[in-house]
């Protein structure tokens, strides 16, 4: 916890302090500027010309159609290092870039989000939650639009695998909730998935994230992660007996008769057959963690899966 | 299907231009020739060799193939029989580059027939290798695979290459097998490929390819391998309609062989018509994109070629596409069904469902819709499963599955104890589908549904009227049955008492057949047929020694036992019922009643044993507070006063802060008269002190103390609050509603309410209900004061709080001048024996009241007149009605009776404290 306090509070103060940022501004009167960015105000940016060390200057917004943050020459390597799923090394390489830069990522049309929600990306896929969520939380805070909300469900995620699922719920609540034509929605039932069953309600949490897998592409980065949480509660469900209990409640559904006696009558036939009481629950989280195995062996998930499969269970 | 390497990039074109460009005697020429260029001239033959080498050399290098071609055509004429070896080196280059030319312009047959010319006269020079391999994509372009096949493997056999040629040999030899399907020849080149090629979208394509192959080969675990590469959104041949076609098709393979991991697996991998679209449109804005920067950068000419070449493509696919029926509903609910099949219900039921919303026209959405009402139902999903099957009832009336839809929702509803449902979507069924497939289920289900209801007799008649239609139907069965009981529950035991024995006699076994047999036994007992009720019992517990019923009947065959005054063998029959069930509500049941029957063999020593037995079996799980107050009683007639106060006070400070233990609530009551009494002490002092140690933090106890201190006396009752009720006990919540009704209804209400929710099975209910229905009648609420009323006489149709819940409906009609049913309200009080007292005369004086309001002042005057004859101890109704009947006579203008009847009313002695002797005298006086 005090980690996290620390850790928050110098991420806060490298957040506000006005860092000097070179920039390429595209003019709304046509053509460019370079300067060094040197703060913001309300209405404007004050700049300093490149390569002077006095001379500030102040540009309205409406002035400028675009801000190029200039960046040096080791982002190429970051480049490189993405393209090999090489994450520490982006995360390393983009943190003394990005973080000048998000005191300005709410300026209209500047190319720092891109960069910002890359190294947040990084920062997670290392499994650096924490940190990760520093830079979530601040794109969260931009105004609304496809990459604030993603920005908010990563965040939401970075809380539910930090165990602190309230804080992940509450922040979901806050989220216009994506499409589920979007990618951003198997992520998005993932989280909430994920919440619920923290809250140990399996049912819950298999619907959501069941509703996540049918409407994910197999590609997709959290495809394996969703599937194992599938797997997890009907692996819960079949332990906790929650929903043989249910069904079978279904399947001997008593008719009761009016209060005047004490007896219950005898079986209303023909009620609906619940034949998924038969369901052995626990083969079926075998069969996904066989799965992810098999379709996905190159992730973290398959080693998971793999530990979880019973050696009784036939091997594909 | 498209070429598999059609899009591979002819590497090689940039090598061949440099090869000309280093040919010295091709672009070598006499200088300062006249300003017309050989190109430029009319007539080509008339043009110097010279300076058409001198412009060809040019044009080749400008990639001006247009207008290069003929100028080489020219050369390779005037050059094609020279056996100079000079020449033919000249010979060599023009074939070559006229092959490149041609093929360039899309003349692909002159093109072969000028490399093969070039190959017949030039195997061993250095650019051999390249015309060959150009030769074999002009005929693979030309769809001749098994030529292009033949110069692909005769490259790589005959002629040394470079490791990247190499393997854009095997490439394109592979596709000239994969194109016709020759699984047998492309598999080891693809396998190879798979293994030797570093370029991920390269090794990606083999992995298509390869996948294909196995696909077909039905060799599908072999995939599994591929999947990395398949996986991967970069790989373009991913996005080949053919491709995901055969995927499907392989997991259709899958999922008939039932190997359904591996068909989800294909489904899965499968992209949708929709996502390859997507993709197309991305991708060609992309190449687009890409294109304007080649040309922007002056690239090589070749690679515009090639995106132009995959703009092509991907136009042509994405109108394939486009004209395909599209199988994105299809592959949807393939997935559902196969995620079905491995059990995975909540994928498979969310697969249906997105299937129906995202494709409601499709053919395939009614399917979908029912597979996915299916499954919620299956799933206790109920409110999403009612949901999607009245869609499917709104919209699909003709629907395949609509007989099924229509029977689950009337059962979800039955499920919900919302009958009423089930009866509205069964009428409707059988009114829209006459012919209705479960016709006989949706009519006897209308007739249970009327049962549940307690609309016995249309239950009676829709069951009647079944079995005479449908005499061989298969819910027969159930419909003898429920017929037998609906006349059970109507009371009228004989019956049903014929029903059941009938039954019993037409089947052997089945769901009814056991619980038949034990209700015949209760209609004896109905009937007051104690023996045969006695037998019938104890056939039954030996014929079903394992029913569930067992228990129930041990108490009915106590009940039997102790209304014949064997009370040994009524506690012996009680004493079973535990042994027979785990049901506490029976257990109890026969516990209490055991204590009764000691209670009447006078064995309080019997008692108090039993009670402690009972305490030490089942604990906080009985109604142990119950129990306690039987002992304390017992211990009292045994002339143990302090035993049971010592028994009571006990139990207060032990569970007196229990809101649950509802037997403190009696002991509470009784305490402190009994203490009173034995020790000559005021109670109040003892409770007081108890308050005094509990007060703010024991609350229930808190409120159980105040209450029983209010009854002794003293203020307690002042600074009741909503924040209590949850704290308060039922007797304490009668307590506070009853103190709280007039400065805080609100409060009152709640309280009261309160007992209905929290504590609905005790005897507290029957007065909470009794309450509410008075506040509301005081707001002239009737409608909703009528239904509390209704559920006082209907739930505890014996207690003394029944009548007078009757007689105040009917003074609400009376109120509302509905005066017709106030006197049939009135009528139905005195049919019930039960409630003899004072509500007798009470209706009857109520009934003269609506007589005289109504006019009918000769009725009126009898019933007055009943009540002082018939109830004359009743003073206040005597006199009462003696006033009315005197006021009836005066209206019928009947002076002397009038008078006659005051003078005998003010002679009764008894009637000469009552507001009405009074006004008795006054009248007399005036007639007079």
């Amino acid at each position: 916890m005090t980690t996290q306090i620390i850790c928050s509070l110098l991420f806060l103060f490298a957040a506000l302090s006005h860092a000097q940022v070179p920039v390429v501004l595209v003019l709304k009167k046509g053509g460019t500027s370079e300067a060094v960015l040197m703060g913001k105000t309300d209405a404007g940016v004050r700049l300093q010309p490149k390569g002077a060390t006095a001379g500030e200057y102040q540009l309205s917004f409406d002035q400028i159609t675009e801000f190029r943050f200039v960046y040096p020459e080791s982002i190429a390597q970051a480049q490189e290092a993405l393209n090999q799923n090489q994450h520490d090394r982006v995360a390393a390489i983009l943190k003394p870039i990005a973080t000048p830069l998000l005191p300005y990522l709410d300026l209209p049309n500047n190319n720092g989000l891109l960069l910002v929600m890359t190294l947040a990306d990084s920062l997670r896929r290392t499994g650096k939650f924490e940190e990760a969520l520093n830079y979530f939380e601040k794109l969260r805070a931009l105004p609304k639009s496809p990459d604030s909300i993603r920005a908010g469900v990563w965040a939401a995620h970075c809380h539910a695998v930090l165990g602190r699922t309230d804080a992940a719920w509450k922040l979901l609540q806050t989220i216009d909730p994506p499409k589920r034509d979007q990618e951003l929605f198997g992520q998005n039932q993932l989280v909430r998935a994920q919440v619920r069953f923290a809250q140990k309600d399996y049912l819950a949490a298999l619907d959501e994230v069941s509703l996540g897998i049918a409407c994910s592409r197999m590609e997709s980065e959290l495809f394996p992660e969703s599937l194992f949480l599938a797997g997890q509660c009907y692996e819960a469900l079949a332990d906790t007996n929650v929903l043989h209990s249910a069904l079978q409640s279904t399947r001997l559904a008593q008719a009761t008769v009016p209060s005047t006696n004490r007896v219950q009558t005898a079986v209303v036939t023909n009620v609906i057959p619940a034949s998924s009481s038969a369901t052995n629950y626990a083969a079926v989280a075998q069969s996904i963690y066989r799965e992810i195995v098999t379709g996905f062996s190159n992730t973290a998930w398959a080693a998971r899966s793999l530990s979880k499969l019973s050696t009784k269970e036939p091997q594909p | 299907m498209q070429p598999f390497s059609a899009s591979v990039r002819v590497w090689s074109w940039g090598v061949v231009a440099l090869a000309l460009a280093a040919t010295p005697s091709f672009s070598a020429g006499p200088s300062g020739q006249p300003a017309e260029t050989a190109a430029e001239a009319v007539d080509l033959s008339q043009a110097s060799t010279t300076a058409m080498e001198k412009d060809a050399d040019r044009l080749v290098q400008q990639h001006d193939y247009t207008k290069a071609v003929p100028l080489l055509q020219e050369l390779a004429n005037r050059l094609g029989e020279t056996e100079s070896p000079q020449l033919l080196i000249k010979l060599e280059r023009i074939l070559f580059h006229l092959g490149v030319g041609l093929m360039e312009l899309g003349k692909l047959d002159e093109a072969i027939e000028v490399f093969t010319k070039y190959m017949e006269k030039f195997a061993s020079a250095n650019n051999a290798r390249y015309a060959l391999s150009l030769q074999g994509d002009a005929l693979r372009r030309l769809e001749k695979y098994d030529e292009a096949a033949a110069c692909y493997e005769k490259l790589r056999t005959e002629y040394t290459l470079e490791y990247q040629f190499q393997q854009d040999t095997l490439t394109k030899l592979a596709d000239c097998y994969v194109i016709p399907r020759d699984w047998p020849k492309a598999l080891p080149l693809l396998e190879s490929l798979w293994k030797e090629l570093r370029d991920g979208e390269a090794r990606a394509k083999a992995a298509t390819a390869l996948a294909q192959g196995y696909i077909e080969l039905d060799r599908t675990e072999e995939i599994l391998a591929l999947l990395p590469a398949l996986q991967s959104r970069a790989a373009k041949a991913r996005y080949e309609l053919e491709f995901n076609l055969t995927l499907i098709r392989g997991g259709d393979a899958m999922f008939y062989q039932k190997r359904y991991p591996l068909g989800l697996l294909l489904y899965q991998l499968a992209l949708s018509k929709e996502d390859l679209l997507r993709w197309y449109d991305a991708r060609e804005q992309r190449l687009t994109e890409h294109r304007k920067t080649l040309v922007a950068a002056r690239e090589d000419f070749q690679r515009i070629l090639d995106v132009d070449e995959e703009v092509q493509k991907l136009k042509q696919q994405r109108q394939i596409l486009k004209e395909t029926d599209s199988y994105s509903e299809e592959l949807r609910f393939r997935l559902g069904k196969t995620f079905f099949e491995l059990d995975r219900q909540w994928e498979s039921f969310w697969t249906f469902w997105t299937l129906w919303r995202d494709y409601p026209k499709s053919e395939l959405a009614e399917s979908a819709l029912y597979a996915a009402f299916s499954l919620a139902a299956e799933l206790e999903l109920h409110e999403r499963a009612l949901e999607l099957g009245y869609a499917y009832l709104q919209g699909y009336e003709k629907g395949e599955s609509y007989d099924e839809v229509t029977l689950s929702v009337g059962q979800i509803h039955i499920k919900r104890k919302e009958f009423d449902k089930t009866i509205a979507v069964y009428e409707k069924a059988l009114q829209v589908k006459p012919d209705h497939a479960y016709f006989d289920q949706l009519t006897f289900q209308i007739g249970y549904c009327l049962f549940q209801r307690e609309e016995f007799d249309r239950a009676l008649g829709i069951f009647t009227e079944f079995r005479k239609k449908h005499p061989e139907s298969a819910t027969r069965e159930a419909c003898d049955y429920w017929t037998g009981l609906t006349y059970l529950f109507k009371q009228e035991y004989g019956n049903a008492l014929a029903e059941f024995s009938e039954f019993v006699q037409r089947y052997l076994g089945g769901d009814y057949f056991e619980d038949a047999n034990f209700r015949i036994g209760v209609c004896h007992y109905g009937l007051l047929e104690f023996r045969e009720a006695r037998e019938q019992f104890e056939e039954f517990v030996r014929r079903f020694p394992d029913s569930k019923l067992r228990g129930e009947a041990h108490a009915l065959l106590g009940d039997i036992a102790g209304a014949d005054g064997r009370l040994s063998d009524a506690i012996a029959q009680y004493k079973e019922v535990e042994k027979h069930t785990t049901n506490m509500s029976q257990i109890n049941y026969a516990a209490f009643q055991i204590g009764r029957v000691m209670e009447t063999k006078g064995d309080f020593k019997g008692i108090v044993e039993y009670f402690q037995k009972y305490l030490k079996e089942y604990e906080l799980k009985g109604n142990y507070t119950e129990a306690i107050w039987r002992i304390g009683f017992a211990k009292k007639q045994l002339g143990e006063v302090k035993g049971m106060l010592d028994e009571y006070w006990a139990a207060i400070q032990k569970f007196g802060n229990d809101p649950a233990a509802v037997g403190i609530d009696l002991i509470v009551q009784d305490w402190p008269a009994q203490y009173q009494a034995h020790y000559g002490k005021d109670a109040r002092e003892v409770l007081q002190g108890e308050l005094s140690r509990v007060q703010g933090g024991q609350r229930t106890m808190t409120l159980r103390l105040r209450m029983a201190l209010e009854k002794l006396g003293a203020d307690s009752a002042k600074g009741l609050k909503e924040d209590d009720l949850p704290h308060a006990s039922p007797a304490v919540l009668i307590w506070i509603g009853q103190e709280t009704q007039a400065e805080q209804p609100g409060l009152a209400r709640k309280a009261f309410q309160r007992v209905l929710d929290a504590h609905a099975g005790t005897e507290w209910t029957e007065p909470a209900l009794f309450e509410l229905a008075e506040m509301e009648a005081g707001q002239k609420q009737f409608k909703r004061a009528a239904e509390l009323f209704a559920s006082v006489h209907g739930r505890f149709p014996t207690s003394e709080r029944a009548g007078m819940a009757m007689k105040r409906e009917g003074d609400m009609l009376l109120e509302q001048r509905k005066f017709k049913e106030a006197v049939a309200t009135y009528e139905k009080v005195l049919q019930v024996r039960e409630w003899r007292g004072p509500l007798w005369p009470e209706s009857l004086y109520q009934i003269g009241v609506c007589r005289m309001m109504e006019g009918n002042i000769r009725e009126a005057f009898a019933y007055f007149q009943r009540i002082y004859v018939l109830y004359q101890n009743y003073t206040d109704w005597a006199a009462r009605a003696y006033l009315q009947s005197a006021v009836c006579l005066e209206k019928l203008n009947l002076r002397q009776d009038a008078i006659r009847t005051y003078s005998e009313m003010l002679a009764v002695k008894r009637l000469e404290k009552t507001p009405e002797y009074a006004e008795a005298e006054k009248r007399l006086a005036r007639l007079q």
